[in-house]
């Protein structure tokens, strides 16, 4: 094992720096360095898109000053300095001073910048004042009778693309800080750091604006849904800042550390309103209609404040024993105003009788009439972990842990009158929550507890194996959940071996069961039916990993895992009608995947070579029922469909460096490969009765990223380098989610009902998306640079 | 004798009695000296680094010499430098290969939690990450490789796929490494994280999603990771299945079934059941108590 972890830290780093194009870091052995990477690059990124070349990096066309760096670093002395940059005026620019006195104290600050590129995109809103998307009343008029009309599809192409703005969907996230840390005394230190954080730009946000009609006596499924879909862009205009102060105590024996940390998270733009593209003048809700909303709003992410006091202490005691502990609590608060229940004033409430009422009867659009005018909530978390290792005998080693964490959620519950789901003109009374059988609305609280322990223990058999086994178990406890709470029991063992100088290996096994306690609680209409995280689950994890050496300068290594999740119980419900039983095993049934992975390496004095490639798998399968409006069997099991997800990724990097020309020429070469495959099936287990249960066909998923990277460099000088490089990296995405709508990411979806039973009659579908996705693009950079180092 | 089990009979305070001893001695320059009599590079090298710097100025450090790590070297000069007869912690197995590092560093937060962890129960030690003769390396002040991620893919290969597939953290970039979230030496959380939980850990950079929210998704209360694969994913956002599957695997209201075909429905196209719901993290809007305000 050895062996090879020693041969691959001399290869791996080309592999990754092939891929990810870090700059070589000069040596530094003399008093003072200073280096800095000046060149020039041209970039051509054609076909769809270019947003995914750039998602976390800017590649800029032209001069390009990549790295630089100074450093002082004497011998003679315990003062020392450093400042570098990267990406130099580039949008992923980063840059660090850290200067001290060894032994005495450090302090090191940074800025940083991250960039995020969602998509390019367009859209047919105005952007007003921050948070606020308004359209003109006549192009709405257009919109809505297209849309009453159905002939929404036929205006994209020629109205509403004339009319769209174009959108870059563009975050960028500048991190600054600094960090002092100071040794006091002998066994005393202090360490303080702050940091600042800005997240400005726009991201995207979904909202439906679905309506509701043709409603008569009875259940949902005997009205008309018609699904309208609005993508925005997101407003992103954060500010976060954090600090943290800690002071650390420790002795041969021991060790204690204290410490607090704070954080505080501000949104400057806190609220998204929103003119509805659909509904140009809002409409009354009748007996039939849920009426419409011209104009929407949505609560983004509010401010909120986290502190936390920690203590972690060790003390070592005889027979090479040591106890080790941390004790943490942390507090987050959020008491950001609430927006009114709708900002349409047309919302109608239904009353006792059922009638309708006004909109003066209702709260809809005042704030003040909430139950509250802010939420108020605190959550409090609890960490408290303790661990003890021993080593009495050499060859044994025992260990224990205990480790409880606790989510103590202390937000008040707020009793509302109802809600307008997604601003029409409808007031909903709630969702299936009730008190002493009569309905009511309030926020759940959602705190856990979470508490496991284990012991385990390794016995080593000389040098050439060791038995490792561990016994523990996992158990949550849930204030508001479709269970009381689970536990799970967790065994594994592991058998190391190096019987050669040549050979490694290790082979483990994990398996797990887990329970939940109590009954299990089904929630609205079948929804929270066995939630595969609190779901009855067996594990099974197997590792089998292979190293050996074929000759003095090779080394190899094979390595492969199973993981398999089984989801074994099933659900039962009197609804469930023969023929086919009254127990089914509805939601996730079974999650597996494989992987398999080969690496090799070799060195010699001019040339390092390493490549890994791998093979992974995974699979979901799941369970499903269509719920119609049979008789006394909402969710008639003649319209069961499963649903199974695999997903095949093949990937693969090689990396050579070498002495083309001692000390004179250099070659670097990169190459990097993944492949995806995906696949998602459906199948009917019987014959179903309604259409909306008929399994189709879905087209296969498919990413491809091709990454090849090649450099020579020439040394002219001593501590001049010349260095060319080429990189070409090829992107293709196949994923119909995004590209059955193109090229306006806009359409309409007519479902045509088979039968009367048929959950959606005449339901429809119009969505007004951003065109925001990432698709193929082939990228070609070429740079010529010059490295100067001292 | 095997000198593994000598060097690790070697109480744990080694470092310091063989620190005390060798100043009260003079013998700490001694030591250097002879040992760079054959070892030029090495310790030549080592001067500059991270341990080279700590010996010579930090007064925590103060005595401390090449035996504080390998033990008394008499007898392996007198054996005119054969094999085997000091100890070389690179070369031990099991507990008594951290010893001579841990000497000094058991007692620092960073490394108060490896005897026990993941790594030292699986036969990982100190000498498989880092070099610690190197020079330190400038960006980070540890023998380590130049950079943390690498290091760590070099063990777990199949970890290195991430870096390539659909989405992922900003790892190829270098805008964070595995360290951003893991403590490599142990900690007392799962998963070797550098927080209480995973989700203590994830908002320190997603502190937006911190809340608390006046409407609360369990599955996101409790574990980021039930939906998120953060070391990479073939699908968008870094989610563990397509978003229907994701969500139907516990939702199965009737009225949502993805109609088995459809592939153009609303909740198979786009964000797809975040079309409706995108506030899925937490809603603090009175409307908001499916998440879709």
């Amino acid at each position: 094992m050895r062996n090879r972890r020693a041969w691959i830290r001399r290869a791996a780093p080309l592999a990754f720096a092939s891929l990810a194009g870090f700059p070589a870091r000069p040596a530094a052995t003399d008093e003072v360095t200073y280096s800095v990477e000046v060149g020039a690059q041209a970039v051509s990124v054609d076909e769809d898109r270019d947003s995914k070349f750039e998602e976390h990096r800017d590649v800029p066309q032209g001069a390009v000053l990549d790295s630089f760096r100074l450093g002082w670093l004497p011998e003679s002395s315990p003062w020392s300095f450093s400042a570098e940059g990267r990406n130099v005026l580039r949008l992923d620019q980063g840059y660090a001073v850290t200067f001290g006195r060894t032994g005495r104290f450090r302090v090191r600050t940074w800025w940083d910048q991250v960039p995020t590129f969602s998509s390019r995109g367009s859209t047919w809103l105005l952007a007003g004042r921050p948070g606020d998307y308004t359209l003109s009343s006549d192009f709405r008029q257009v919109l809505e009778d297209a849309a009453l009309g159905g002939t929404v599809e036929g205006l994209v192409p020629g109205v509403l693309a004339a009319s769209a703005r174009p959108l870059d969907l563009r975050v960028r996230r500048d991190r600054a800080g600094g960090a002092l840390t100071v040794n006091l005394a002998r066994g005393w230190d202090l360490d303080i750091e702050a940091g600042r954080e800005k997240r400005e730009g726009s991201g995207r946000i979904s909202i439906g604006t679905y309506i509701r009609s043709s409603r008569s006596a009875g259940n949902f499924d005997r009205e008309s849904f018609e699904v309208r879909g609005l993508e925005m862009p997101d407003p992103v205009d954060f500010r976060a800042a954090s600090y943290s102060l800690s002071t650390s105590f420790h002795r041969k024996r021991g060790f204690v550390t204290v410490g607090w940390q704070g954080a505080r998270f501000s949104n400057e733009v806190d609220t998204l309103f929103w003119d509805n593209p659909f509904e140009a003048a809002p409409s009354v809700a009748s007996a039939s209609d849920r009426g419409r909303f011209a104009r929407g709003a949505l609560d983004l992410w509010p401010d909120s404040t986290y502190r936390r006091l920690f203590a972690s202490g060790g003390v070592k005691l005889p027979a090479r024993t040591r106890i080790a502990a941390t004790v943490a609590r942390g507090k987050a608060e959020q008491d950001d105003p609430f927006l009114p229940f709708t900002q349409n004033e047309a919302l109608s409430f239904p009353g006792p009788d059922g009638t309708l009422g006004t909109a003066d009867d209702v709260p809809g659009t005042d704030p003040s009439l909430l139950p509250a005018a802010s939420l108020g909530g605190e959550a409090t978390t609890t960490r408290a972990d303790f661990r003890i290792s021993s080593r009495p005998l050499d060859p044994l080693t025992v260990r224990g842990s205990w480790r409880r964490y606790e989510y103590e959620d202390e937000r008040p519950e707020l009793f509302f009158p109802g809600y307008a789901a997604f601003g029409e003109s409808f007031f909903r009374a709630g969702i299936g929550q009730t008190v002493g059988g009569s309905p009511v609305l309030f926020n759940e609280r959602k705190g856990y507890t979470r508490t496991a322990w284990s012991v385990g223990g390794s016995w080593r058999f000389g040098r050439p194996a060791s038995l490792d086994v561990e016994y523990g178990s996992t158990e949550w406890e849930f204030d508001e959940r479709q269970v009381e709470g689970t536990t799970e029991d967790i065994a594994q063992v592991r058998l190391r071996f190096e019987p050669l100088g040549w050979l490694s290996g290790r082979v483990a096994w994990l398996g797990s069961s887990r329970d939940f306690e109590g009954d299990y609680e089904v929630g609205f209409e079948l929804s929270g039916v066995r939630d595969f995280s609190v779901w009855e689950r067996d594990r099974t994890r197997w590792t089998a990993e292979v190293d050996f050496a074929p000759g003095d300068d090779w080394t190899v290594g094979v390595a492969y895992v199973r993981w398999e999740d089984e989801f074994p119980g099933v659900v039962t419900s009197p609804s469930f009608a023969p023929p086919y039983g009254t127990a089914f095993p509805y939601g996730l049934n079974r999650a597996e995947s494989d992987s398999a992975s080969v690496s090799a390496s070799t060195a010699t004095r001019r040339w390092t070579f390493a490549a890994a490639a791998g093979w992974d798998r995974s699979e979901w399968e799941s369970l499903s029922v269509t719920k119609t409006d049979v008789a006394g069997a909402d969710y008639n099991p003649a319209n069961r469909w499963s649903r199974r997800q695999d997903d095949d990724l093949i990937w693969a990097n090689v990396a050579i460096e070498g002495q083309v020309v001692p000390e004179k020429v250099r070659l670097d070469l990169g190459v990097g490969v993944s492949v995806h495959d995906g696949a998602l099936e459906t199948a009917n287990l019987d014959a179903p009765n309604v259409n909306s249960a008929v399994a189709v066909p879905f087209p296969d998923l498919e990413a491809r990223l091709y990454t090849a990277r090649l450099g020579v460099r020439w040394t002219l000088a001593p501590g001049v380098d010349f260095e060319a490089r080429y990189w070409h990296e090829p992107f293709r995405l196949d994923d119909f989610s995004w590209d059955a709508l193109r090229p306006y990411m806009q359409g309409v979806v007519e479902e045509i009902r088979s039968a009367p039973s048929d959950v959606q009659p005449a339901a429809a579908q119009r969505y007004l998306f951003l065109d925001s996705r990432y698709s193929d693009y082939t990228a070609n950079v070429l740079s010529a640079l010059v490295r100067v180092r001292f | 004798m095997d000198p593994g089990k000598r060097f690790g009979a070697l109480p744990a305070a080694l470092c310091g009695i063989v620190a005390g001893l060798s100043l009260m001695s003079g013998s700490l320059v001694r030591a250097s000296e002879e040992c760079a009599a054959c070892h030029e590079d090495l310790v030549k090298g080592f001067a500059a680094s991270a341990h080279g710097r700590a010996f010579r100025y930090d007064p925590q450090s103060e005595g401390a010499s090449c035996e504080s790590c390998h033990g008394p070297g008499r007898r392996h000069v007198e054996a005119g430098g054969e094999a085997g007869t000091i100890a070389n912690p690179a070369k031990l197995r099991g507990g008594e290969a951290a010893d001579a590092c841990l000497a000094c560093h058991e007692n620092r937060l960073l490394q108060a939690h490896w005897t026990g962890s993941q790594h030292e129960a699986a036969g990982v030690t100190c000498a498989d990450c880092h070099a610690v003769h190197a020079a330190s390396p400038p960006r980070r002040g540890r023998a380590v490789v130049r950079s943390t991620t690498e290091l760590c893919v070099s063990c777990h290969v199949s970890q290195r796929k991430g870096l390539l597939q659909r989405s992922t953290h900003p790892l190829r970039e270098e805008k964070m490494d595995c360290a951003s979230c893991h403590n490599p030496h142990g900690s007392g959380a799962e998963h070797l994280l550098a927080a209480d939980s995973v989700n203590d850990l994830c908002f320190t950079c997603h502190q937006e999603k911190r809340g608390p929210f006046l409407w609360e998704h369990a599955p996101v209360r409790e574990d980021c990771l039930t939906c998120h694969a953060p070391h990479g994913s073939n699908h968008d956002r870094m989610l563990v299945a397509r978003p229907v599957q994701l969500c139907q695997s516990c939702h199965l209201q009737g009225r949502h079934q993805t109609v088995a075909g459809l592939p153009t429905a609303m909740w198979n196209v786009n964000r797809q059941c975040l079309n409706c719901h995108p506030q899925i993290h937490g809603s603090n809007h009175p409307s908001g108590p499916l998440f879709q305000r």
